[in-house]
């Protein structure tokens, strides 16, 4: 009741959440889901228009592309959420510590951070695939290595601000260690801010994967993973487009809802934004 | 003696030269005593209560010495410390507003204190919290509430609830009851003698404030802060009634009860301070030594000392 309390009267909020609900459950239930074995080559269906016996038509093996996409999903989905996740981890642990410490650690923290936000990331991210070879490890780790860093400089700038705050000197006048500070009273703080930072994030995330995949440096072949299949279907862009375009409107639907739902959270959870909800 | 400070100096450095807002200050507090801190804003009293908890910011010089139970704390390491804050000497803040984290609630902000510290498993945890709500006159069905959920009185009962949490036997409240209604400061003055006098063995508390009522209501015994200096102890009821310094006399005075007669003057730059008595230029009995030699205490009866020539 208190989630429908909250998305009363917020479209973007409830429609990215409906979005978001309806792929995580795609993702969960695909093999319920799914009409065919989304790895089953058919050569005598191949490029079949989307119609009854399949929903959206079939690829250059004669596979489905319904189910595919329907599987594609889980690694969409599962992939950014898990590069969010340990970016967000990572960057709000060293920001945290940069800000609440300050000093050489601070220094030192934040130049490292400087550096590499100077990389123009999704070359960073080739390089990484590249040398260390094409793998579902290995992308997770392209896009980890930098994507970090933004996360850092957000917790610290946040961390700044709330260590100022009485509260944090009354957790220290009660014997309160260091860590103890960091981890009940900073962390809390700072999350909400950074949460609508990264539901923004998984939508680009979900882009970075697909471009990779796209270019053959990510998710690999046969797996059905949207990028990929963009990929093999690019062949056929002028003779059979379905085999790219439902693919294609699965990645932009993702991002929407993603994009969408981010916008929604952050007038949530900005107080000043909420206050005038509430008058 | 459960407290005992000699000769404590706090200076901070600022543009100007060195801001004095603590010079020389001593003070005894006896177990199960409430000592009153009372002054005018910027006579530093708050900055001696950071000082014993060894809160104040890296830029304060600090020296002297604070022997809590016999203990030097300003030469304790950090590590010893933090074992000594919360569960020994406690402190509530004024403000309970921003004092009390927005994102926990007020259960939870008690529970945190006593995992941390005396390492009670989470339902006990949150046992003892709901007893120390209970205890501070916050039912314990408000224990899930949030700090904006509440009443400015309310909270403040809830950071005293967290400032007991672990049974300190020294209690620093600094302006315990600024900004709240007047009936609201009655029950919270109720509510720290009952926390203090009405525990056994008695608790000791160090009251920092500025309303001399709330001081005359609580206090066994009084010190008068000015420009970084005592300059007057005693009991309270001593001091309230024969009060010697002139300082304490117009402090008495500007009370409303006693027809809110003002002192001439502003209380001086922590930078500047005028040479000899720091109050001589407000002082309605100063005379030529008191603008180039500074007075020191003088012992002017069983526990009662002044810091003036003429008093």
């Amino acid at each position: 009741m208190y989630i429908l309390e909250v998305t009363r009267g917020k479209k973007m909020l409830l429609t990215g959440s409906i979005l978001i609900f309806g792929f995580m459950a795609l993702a969960v239930f695909a093999p319920f889901i799914a009409p065919y074995d989304p790895d089953d080559v058919k050569v005598e269906k191949r490029l079949l228009p989307p119609g009854e016996h399949h929903l959206m038509g079939t690829d250059g093996f004669g596979r489905d592309i319904f189910s595919r996409v329907v599987f594609g999903t889980r690694y969409s989905l599962f992939l950014a959420l898990v590069v969010v996740s340990i970016n967000l981890l990572l960057g709000l642990m060293v920001g945290s510590i940069a800000g609440y410490f300050g000093g050489l650690i601070d220094e030192l923290i934040m130049r490292i951070v400087d550096i590499l936000l100077a990389f123009p990331n999704i070359i960073l991210a080739l390089c990484i695939v590249g040398v260390l070879g094409p793998s579902i490890q290995n992308l997770i780790l392209a896009l980890v290595a930098l994507g970090w860093v933004g996360y850092t400089r957000v917790s610290r700038g946040l961390v700044l601000s709330i260590k100022e705050q009485g509260f944090i000197g009354a957790a220290k006048a009660l014997g309160g260690s260091n860590m103890y500070i960091i981890m009940r009273h900073i962390i809390p703080n700072a999350f909400p801010p950074l949460l609508v930072l990264a539901t923004l994030h998984v939508s680009h995330t979900i882009l970075s994967i697909a471009a990779l995949s796209f270019l053959g440096l990510g998710v690999q072949a046969p797996t059905p993973e949207w990028g990929a299949m963009l990929s093999e279907g690019k062949q056929f862009i002028f003779t059979h487009p379905h085999v790219m375009i439902f693919p294609g409107v699965a990645i932009t639907l993702s991002v929407l809802s993603f994009n969408l739902l981010g916008e929604g959270l952050r007038d949530v959870l900005d107080p000043r934004a909420r206050e005038v909800l509430n008058v | 003696m459960l407290l005992k400070i000699t000769n404590l100096r706090v200076y901070f450095k600022s543009a100007d030269g060195f801001v004095k807002a603590a010079d020389g200050v001593d003070l005894e507090l006896y177990p199960g005593e409430i000592l009153g801190l009372v002054g005018e804003t910027g006579s530093g009293k708050t900055v001696l209560g950071l000082a014993i908890t060894r809160l104040l910011p890296k830029t304060a010089a600090v020296s002297g010495e604070v022997l809590y139970r016999g203990q030097n704390l300003l030469a304790l390491p950090e590590e010893e410390m933090r074992k000594v804050r919360g569960r020994q000497v406690s402190m509530i803040f004024q403000n309970p507003l921003s004092s009390l984290n927005p994102a926990l609630s007020i259960g939870e902000q008690i529970a945190e204190v006593l995992r941390e510290h005396q390492g009670l498993k989470r339902k006990a945890a949150w046992q003892r919290a709901g007893e120390l709500l209970e205890l501070t006159g916050i039912p314990a069905k408000w224990i899930r509430s949030y700090p904006h959920e509440l009443s400015g009185g309310m909270r403040q009962r809830a950071m005293i609830a967290i400032g007991l949490a672990c049974a300190p036997s020294l209690l620093i409240a600094d302006e315990p009851t600024r900004g709240l209604d007047v009936t609201i400061q009655v029950q919270i003055v109720e509510l720290l003698h009952a926390v203090t006098k009405g525990v056994s063995p008695p608790r000791s508390m160090l009251l920092i404030t500025h309303d001399l009522g709330v001081a005359a209501a609580l206090t066994d015994r009084l010190a008068v802060m000015y420009a970084g200096k005592i300059v007057e102890y005693g009991r309270t009821g001593e001091v309230f009634r024969n009060p010697r310094h002139p300082y304490t006399r117009a402090l008495l005075d500007s009370h409303p009860s006693n027809g809110l007669i003002a002192t001439k003057g502003f209380s001086p730059s922590l930078i500047n301070l005028p040479p000899g008595c720091s109050f001589h230029p407000r002082c309605k009995k100063a005379r030529k030594k008191c603008a180039h030699e500074p007075p020191l205490v003088q012992r002017i009866g069983m526990d009662h000392g002044v810091r003036c020539f003429y008093a």
